[in-house]
């Protein structure tokens, strides 16, 4: 009954959306991983996975002193023309693998012998100090996995799973909901039950059940999908049985267990971590009278324990706060990554295990603290200002009487808790990098000085830069064999390399030169060269990824800013009052949907900035200056459209904006017919072609609607383009019909 | 100021199969009419009909002497309603949210008219405070004093003395006095000592149909020739 209460469709609705995003960032980082390797290493990442697990499982018979020669084996029998890339890459890194397990043990014990030259030093020469004690312990520890037994085993979904950080959090996330919904009026029902003979008491003991419930329920449906999800993609089941100390990333760990184990260990602590939080959570909202206040007070706890988390200091006090911290139990993989212990003089632990007992000590402490609080007839804390509350009537006073349209503009700012929804999008847009940022350095070097010469006009230039580096490379010929014939060779090869790298560079200004001419003969006579690198990358496949996460972004901003706009009414009992107006059945009608679309396009507008600002950061476009043609770029050969690249960026920021509106437009007649949790549901539906996509079922791409909004990939080909009208002209007779109803609902109820 | 009259002709609502007002007819003209009926009766059917907020499934409601569908807009201008349940945005202040329906209602001298009725119904203090902290009577003066925006012809009034206490409700009853005598307040309560001190006319309510509409004189009389009480007399109508 309680849960039923607790889970109503709002809160349903806000944990499907959560499990989704985890789902869809997991698989996102792993895309964009994928993406990259086939940017920047020419192959497939498919064929990596799978001619990795297929030597992997070769090498299995194979004794750890003949990995070498099976793994140069294995590339031999199976090198073609097409996958010598992938298969390059695969024997590097079972190679750099094998070494690592051959070379285990004696890594252990020369860390072992470190340990026990270090105590004879003079400096160490108290015994009762904390570093004598903890290098003795560190001997200790590492001596017991001098004897373990290795073998290279597939690590790629172990990587993945280990080391994806934002479980925990969404986790915690869904326990500071499911816990604030204790504090929600249910209509006076806290109020009898607390009257009854041990009312309060046991409702507490029952919430705590509930809570150590939704722990192990929100763990199973954050963290399992991501070990399921890993396991199809990369495989490894087979080894469930080894130990984690065959992955280099548990190198140091001295729990001797197998990963199937650990990730036992690990979903019992995600469990455990989750209980933590929806306990301290629950706690704050019992301190504090005032909602916001606890909610307040978990946002300064949070950052507090965020100072902790990432102050890096070996202070033993800083030490101990990063030990026991939530942020470091919510990410209980990282517990088993390193080895490291913690304490003073001969009283020594190890960090994971202080880390471990922390967790049990604050379950135990806020669940007795709380059923105290909840078993007396305390009321929380209510903190009240003076000064404050008559700042705040003066400013009330004065803006009481603007005109509605700024009321209207409030309602959805404040009353539908927009403004909380703009905060999150605007500090979401700003910091996730989408997995972009800071990729690109390398490439841009590449042909730096050619695109830096040309700059400003590039294609009439070129004739003059490739005749000067031409000129360079004949001098630079005969200075080579200057320098051979005195016998300074070093000297000579540096400058052959030199020669090397100007020719192909002066290939690739030829490959680039003709590819312009042949633009030019199909009539487009504004192309131009470009700094391929930046540009092929801005508009390519990986950053249609990252458009597509920011597009995604931008609609959920969009759901929840109009998905109450009308059911606010409904629920605020001011239907009627406003409908028996005089305005109240036409004014208000335009007023309110006007005001709801205004703020999302004034918002969205805003983030399509910040993220302009920030792909071009990393991909800069000086040639805006010039008005080159967009098919200058490679991957916009095709386009049908005769524009240059900046009335491009325009156009594309013009379509998502209508698309944006439209979108809005359609949510907010939706929502005179519908609560936001419909509204959720309907949005899911038609997420459900990108979810799946995204997640692996390709066939479903073409549907999505994230990916025809982020338009880019449409834009490359005439296809795209009817794409898109097709697209456009649906949304368009789906939101003038969404509106349509509303407003026939609205008019005769 | 123009007299006002309206005119209820057959009206009827369904609710599916289930008929909710059965061919009501009735002429209201200036006065303060109580509705008296029990849960389900179909007396805020009639008001939701009244206010055009609901569909009707027969019947035309005529304002002097148009049909109120015709009027539209100049109709609800000259209505004041409060609902049976208060209507309120929990973050708007007393003073923001009368404004708000003020511009609504197209009042002029809007925040004249917004601080007579703050200091009208003893909010000034409070005026400034968001409606979520009021207390229940606060709350329920607050949309009271909303009705009575742009001064109207028609005054609708869904239970209005529901959580005030005894001098609200006497001071309320005052004002309703006062304001009512070129108007029509239809007044719809359970409340029987709030009829005998401010109606002129009852209208009896039963499953949906009117079964007296009388002056309350009349059912006094009655009440004293039968030896009953006035609420035994109500009662017997209603029941």
């Amino acid at each position: 009954m309680e849960l039923k209460y607790i889970l109503n469709k709002g809160v349903t609705a806000a944990f499907i959306v959560i499990f989704l995003a985890n789902i869809l960032l997991f698989c996102k980082g792993l895309t964009d991983s994928e993406l990259a390797c086939a940017d920047e290493n020419g192959y497939a990442y498919s064929d990596f996975v799978f001619y990795y697990n297929d030597c992997v499982e070769f090498l299995k018979s194979a004794d750890n002193s003949e990995l070498t020669e099976k793994i140069n084996l294995y590339y031999r029998e199976n090198v073609t023309d097409e996958n010598k890339q992938s298969l390059l890459a695969v024997v590097k890194q079972l190679q750099a693998q094998a070494d690592y397990v051959n070379s285990y043990a004696s890594d252990i014990e020369w860390s072992v012998s470190q340990a026990e030259t270090m105590i004879s030093f003079n400096i160490y020469n108290d015994k009762s100090s904390y570093s004598y004690n903890n290098i003795l312990k560190g001997r200790y520890d590492l001596k017991k996995l001098k004897d373990i037994d290795l073998s290279v085993t597939s690590n790629i979904a172990y990587d993945n799973i280990f080391g994806y950080r934002y479980a925990g959090y969404f986790i915690a996330l869904i326990m500071i909901i499911f816990v604030s919904r204790f504090k929600a009026d249910n209509h006076g029902f806290n109020a009898v039950i607390k009257a009854a003979y041990k009312g309060r008491g046991m409702l507490a003991a029952k919430r705590a059940g509930l809570t150590a419930s939704a722990a192990i329920m929100a763990t199973f449906f954050i963290y399992m999908p991501i070990v399921l999800i890993s396991f199809a993609r990369y495989g490894g089941t087979l080894d469930l049985n080894s130990l984690i100390q065959c992955n280099p990333l548990f190198s140091r760990s001295v729990l001797i267990i197998s990963y199937a184990g650990l990730l036992g260990i690990i979903f019992l602590l995600h469990c455990a971590a989750a209980a933590a939080a929806g306990f301290i959570a629950w706690l704050f909202f019992l301190a504090f009278r005032d909602r916001h206040m606890a909610v307040m007070g978990i946002v300064i706890f949070s950052l507090l324990e965020g100072f902790f988390y990432l102050t890096k200091s070996g202070n033993i006090f800083f030490k101990f706060m990063r030990s026991v911290n939530i942020f470091c139990f919510l990410n209980p993989s990282g517990i088993f990554k390193k080895y490291d212990n913690w304490g003073f003089g001969q009283y020594i632990i190890n960090t994971g295990l202080l880390s471990v007992i922390a967790i049990i000590c604050i379950i135990l402490f806020n669940l007795i603290v709380i059923l105290c609080i909840s078993s007396s007839l305390w009321s929380g804390i209510e903190v009240k200002s003076k000064v404050l509350s008559s700042a705040a009537r003066k400013i009330r006073k004065n803006f009481a009487y603007i005109p509605n349209f700024f009321k209207e503009l409030k309602k959805t700012l404040l009353l539908q808790k927009g403004l909380l929804v703009i905060a999150a999008a605007l500090l979401y847009i700003v910091t996730a990098d989408f997995g972009v940022a800071g990729r690109a350095e390398n490439g841009q070097l590449e042909m730096a000085e050619y695109y830096s010469f040309a700059e400003g006009d590039a294609y009439r230039r070129t004739d003059e830069y490739v005749e000067n580096t031409i000129k360079w490379i004949d001098e630079a010929k005969k200075t080579a064999a200057q320098l051979q014939e005195k016998g300074d060779l070093t000297g000579s090869n540096d400058l052959q390399n030199r020669i090397k790298e100007k020719e192909s560079m002066l290939n690739k200004i030829s490959e680039e030169s003709d590819r312009v001419k042949q633009l030019n003969q199909r009539g487009i006579t504004s192309a131009g060269i470009l700094d391929t690198y930046k540009y092929e990358k801005r508009y390519g496949a990986r950053m249609n990824t990252y458009y597509q996460n920011f597009v995604l972004a931008v609609f959920f901003v969009i759901i929840f800013l109009t998905c109450k706009t009308f059911s606010i009414e409904r629920r605020s009992r001011m239907t009627s009052i406003i409908r028996t107006t005089d305005f109240g059945r036409g004014k208000y009608l335009r007023t309110r949907i006007f005001t709801g679309v205004m703020i999302v396009e004034a918002v969205v507008l805003f983030e399509n900035i910040i993220q302009f600002i920030k792909v071009n950061n990393v991909f800069s476009l000086k040639d805006y200056e010039r008005p080159l043609a967009v098919q200058s770029i490679n991957c916009m050969e095709n386009c049908p459209l005769s524009l240059s690249i900046l009335q491009f960026e325009i156009v594309l920021i013009i379509y998502r904006m209508a698309v944006y509106g439209l979108t809005a437009l359609f949510i907010i007649g939706l929502s005179m017919y519908l609560e936001e949790s419909g509204v959720f549901f309907v949005s899911i539906v038609a997420f459900l072609p990108y979810i799946l996509s995204s997640i692996g079922i390709k066939s479903f791409e073409k549907l999505s609607i994230v990916r025809l909004a982020a338009g880019v990939e449409c834009f490359q080909s005439p296809g795209g383009i009817g794409e898109i009208i097709i697209f456009i002209a649906a949304l368009s007779v789906l939101a003038a019909a969404s509106v349509r109803m509303a407003v026939v609902k609205w008019q005769r109820q | 100021m123009a007299e006002a009259v309206i005119e209820v002709k057959n009206l009827s609502k369904k609710y599916g199969s289930f008929e909710a007002l059965k061919n009501v007819d009735i002429k209201l003209e200036k006065g303060i009419y109580a509705f008296l009926g029990l849960n389900g009766a179909g007396k805020t059917t009639f008001i939701n009909l009244l206010t055009d907020n609901i569909s009707r499934t027969s019947g035309d409601i005529f304002y002097n002497g148009t049909e109120i569908k015709r009027l539209s807009g100049k109709y609800r201008k000259k209505i004041g309603y409060m609902p049976q349940e208060q209507g309120y945005y929990g973050d708007f202040t007393g003073r923001e949210y009368l404004s708000y329906i003020a511009g609504l209602k197209g009042v002029k001298n809007k925040k004249n008219k917004v601080e007579e009725l703050l200091s009208q119904f003893n909010l000034e203090d409070k005026a400034d405070i968001k409606i979520k902290k009021y207390s229940g009577g606060m709350r329920q003066r607050i949309v009271l004093a909303q009705t009575m925006l742009d001064d109207p012809l028609i005054i609708i009034l869904d239970e209005p003395t529901v959580g005030l206490d005894p001098l609200e409700r006497r001071r309320f009853k005052n004002y309703i006095k006062e304001i009512s005598k070129e108007k029509i307040v239809i007044y719809c309560t359970h409340i029987i000592s709030d009829v005998t001190d401010l109606a002129d006319r009852l209208v009896f309510m039963k499953n949906g149909e009117l079964v007296r509409v009388c002056g309350i004189d009349e059912i006094i009389d009655e009440a004293e020739c039968a030896d009953k009480s006035l609420e035994m007399i109500v009662l017997s109508y209603i029941n």
